[in-house]
């Protein structure tokens, strides 16, 4: 289970939250997909950076399955993070840009395994595509697969659907919603559409300055 | 408000006029200038025997500090985008902006007294017990001021590439525990490949005709540019038809040059990113990023405080007090206050040519304006093609067949050289915050029914004041250090402070080139502040 205890976070002094310091208090499981709502500004990217490790916490504890997730730098947590879009390095392939999720030499296994990923995400006619030249939810797909193959247990996905339209947001549904029930991801999501929520999520969390609490 | 289609297109010309009988008097003016040296010989133009040998070393000389100025701005940029908080920072990427504008026979004076013979270096390395002198003179002098000017300008523009990495890949870099390596590879450096091939261009452009670098640094005729060959023909030769035969040869490769930068020119216009995120870095990485930046601090403010410490040796008292000083100092900030003033009022009037235009395009007058749109930025940059000594010898040749005297061509002359020398950089100044000015305002404008003055009150001149400002200050430092077009009218009648530095530094008067470089730095410095520091003063009022 990851389970953040107190774990706080105190803004920079010149930032808009002067100073301010939140605490963040959650638990999510396994095979699960958690969705986080709430304003903007009021604290949802801050946590999944904190979990990330692209933000250092002033205090308090964070872990995995009983692992603190602290000690580790962000490279080295079990984590993929997806943004809603610069998700991808426009000038290399499909195929270059999962295999950089690959812990470990890029040899003809990993190719086999990131086609693999590339395959279960629907672009199997893309894996040599430039980045740059994929839609927007082939390349949200792309970043996906990458998550697949760098076999994150955990997955933070930051309003991964803002930047799709109707059609392409309903058909990634079921891709995160797979993340969860087939490679046992826990998958928190960001978002502030009801309906990625109600679609996705096994349970919806509120934040209001950085303080967590239940919906559903 | 202009309702009917004709009516908008009659609006849309109407802006577009002033900047484009500009732009087509410049191209007028320079097709007779090149006419007028074509045909100003009876006898047959004839290149010297070493012309190729020169060429060759202007190549040679100009790849080379290609090479080092990327070398450089590659480095400190990677650099300074990763070290974003310490003291001095802001005063470091100030150099870095002001480079372009220092006066170059200064910071080559500065140069010879930290890396010459008995510079700096030299006395350094004599106390470390060590035998070897340094020679600043010859091409490694060469590559090495060339490199101190375009290395610097290299490093802000690149440094500008950088910063417009969206945060998230930096974010994703660091999730994905990228090497300093891998994040150069794929982060940072398709960030910048793209601006290379123009800026090396540019680079090699400015290199291949530079002047008073190698005037000054070249030590022996092996090391002659095309643009100090002319120079050499004319002034200690007297010989008009061999310059005029250099001027033609050098202006057919730099047109080459110019056309071949134009095909790479990035189409990339670079936006700040926002807030750059950054996280602590292994240890040798730290160590070499500081590295870069100590030994960029040390490259670009030894020579500076080499100038202060030896001007202040000098009796600047009595300096500023002899009247061919007074006179030098008089007639350079004439010179730049009108060249300034001349420069930003054309580069206004093109700009608004080239909103309208754009404006046009969307407008739907599609027909002309694509054309005459290249036909203004080629105008724009026609400096490049056309060096200033060859623009001079131009005036000079003119001055020589038609009535006048030849002060008067001379102020002719300086005026039009220094505007077309400072045009392409104040308006790659301007251009980008007018365009995008227009892009956002154009609609709303014409929806208020916003015109003329008007408009330029209400919406042009509030957004365009700070690039103004930066551009009238550029124009003037650039007139202010030039030694192009006045190296062959400079005479005891017509001195500026250039002009006078290099005659004190050809007769040995080290103390007196001392004092006046630094004179001559502290005005430039002084007014690259001061005015743009005016414009926004009056910008915190209104």
């Amino acid at each position: 289970m990851l389970e953040l205890n107190q774990l706080r976070y105190r803004h920079p002094k010149n930032s808009t939250d002067n100073n301010e310091e939140w605490s963040f208090e959650l638990q999510a499981l396994p095979a699960s997909v958690t969705s986080i709502v709430g304003r903007s500004g009021c604290g949802k990217s801050t946590l999944l950076e904190l979990i990330a490790g692209l933000l250092q916490p002033s205090s308090g504890s964070l872990t995995w399955c009983g692992q603190d997730l602290l000690t580790h730098a962000a490279g080295e947590r079990p984590i993929s993070l997806l943004f809603q879009q610069h998700n991808l390095f426009d000038h290399l392939s499909a195929l270059e840009n999962v295999l950089l999720g690959y812990r470990g030499k890029a040899d003809q296994l990993a190719r086999k395994a990131a086609r693999q990923a590339l395959e279960e995400m629907g672009l199997s006619e893309h894996v040599h595509a430039r980045a740059g030249q994929l839609s927007g939810g082939q390349q949200q797909r792309v970043a996906l697969a990458r998550t697949l193959l760098r076999r994150s247990e955990i997955v933070l996905l930051d309003e991964p659907f803002s930047a799709l339209d109707d059609d392409t947001r309903q058909s990634a549904w079921p891709l995160v919603r797979a993340l969860a029930d087939k490679h046992n991801c826990c998958v928190l999501m960001v978002t502030h559409d009801t309906r990625d929520s109600a679609a996705v999520a096994d349970r919806v969390l509120r934040i209001f300055d950085g303080e967590v609490s239940a919906l559903s | 408000m202009p309702t009917t289609k004709s009516q908008r297109h009659i609006q849309g010309w109407a802006n577009a006029l002033p900047g484009l009988l500009l732009a087509f008097l410049m191209l007028i003016l320079i097709a007779s200038i090149l006419f007028l040296l074509a045909n100003s010989q009876t006898g047959q133009l004839q290149l010297p025997s070493r012309t190729w040998q020169t060429v060759r070393i202007s190549t040679v000389q100009a790849l080379l500090s290609v090479a080092c100025s990327l070398g450089i701005g590659i480095a400190l940029a990677w650099a300074l985008s990763h070290r974003r908080n310490f003291l001095g920072r802001s005063l470091l990427l100030s150099l870095l902006s002001a480079s372009l504008v220092l006066p170059t026979l200064v910071i080559v004076l500065g140069l010879v007294s930290v890396f010459g013979r008995a510079g700096w270096v030299s006395q350094l390395l004599a106390q470390l017990g060590s035998d070897l002198r340094l020679n600043i003179y010859g091409l490694t002098g060469i590559v090495l001021a060339h490199s101190y000017f375009n290395g610097a300008f290299a490093a802000r523009q690149l440094l500008l590439q950088l910063e417009t990495i969206p945060a998230e890949k930096r974010k994703l870099a660091h999730s994905l525990g990228f090497t300093a390596w891998q994040r150069f590879r794929l982060l940072e450096w398709p960030a910048i490949v793209h601006s290379l091939p123009t800026l090396a261009c540019t680079i090699f452009l400015l290199c291949f005709t530079s002047f008073a670098i190698v005037l000054v640094l070249g030590g022996s005729p092996r090391y002659n540019t095309l643009e100090v060959a002319i120079f050499e023909a004319l002034k200690l030769d007297f010989d008009p038809p061999r310059a005029v035969a250099l001027a033609l040869l050098q202006l057919t490769i730099c047109a080459v040059l110019v056309l071949l930068a134009n095909l790479f020119r990035s189409r990339s216009s670079a936006v700040a990113s926002g807030a750059i995120p950054s996280w602590p870095q292994p240890k040798a990485q730290r160590t070499s990023q500081w590295l870069v930046i100590v030994l960029a601090c040390l490259m670009l403010l030894s020579p500076l405080l080499a100038i202060f410490l030896d001007g202040l040796g000098a009796d600047l008292s009595r300096l500023l007090l002899d009247p061919l000083v007074q006179k030098a100092i008089m007639t350079s900030v004439a010179f730049a206050s009108l060249s300034s003033v001349a420069v930003v009022l054309i580069a206004i009037a093109v700009v608004r040519t080239q909103v309208a235009l754009s404006s046009s395009l969307q407008l739907g007058l599609k027909r002309w304006a694509t054309f005459l749109r290249a036909s203004i930025g080629f105008s724009a940059t026609l400096y490049l093609a056309v060096p200033s000594l060859v623009l001079g010898l131009g005036f000079f040749m003119a001055a020589r067949q038609l009535p006048g005297k030849l002060e008067h061509w001379a102020w002719i002359a300086l005026i039009v050289a220094n505007v077309l020398m400072a045009l392409p950089f104040v308006l790659a100044l301007l251009m980008p915050t007018a365009l995008k000015a227009a892009t956002r305002y154009d609609r709303l404008a014409y929806s208020l029914n916003l015109r003329g003055w008007q408009r330029w009150c209400h919406v042009e001149w509030p957004l365009l004041r700070r690039s103004l400002g930066q551009a009238t200050a550029l124009s003037f430092c650039l007139s202010m250090g030039d030694l192009g077009v006045i190296a062959l009218f400079g005479n005891s009648d017509l001195t500026t402070l250039p002009w006078l530095l290099y005659q004190k530094i050809g007769s040995y008067r080290s103390q007196d080139a001392a004092g006046i470089a630094l004179i001559l730095l502290v005005l430039t410095l002084s007014v690259f502040n001061l005015i743009p520091a005016l414009f926004n003063r009056s910008s915190n009022r209104a």
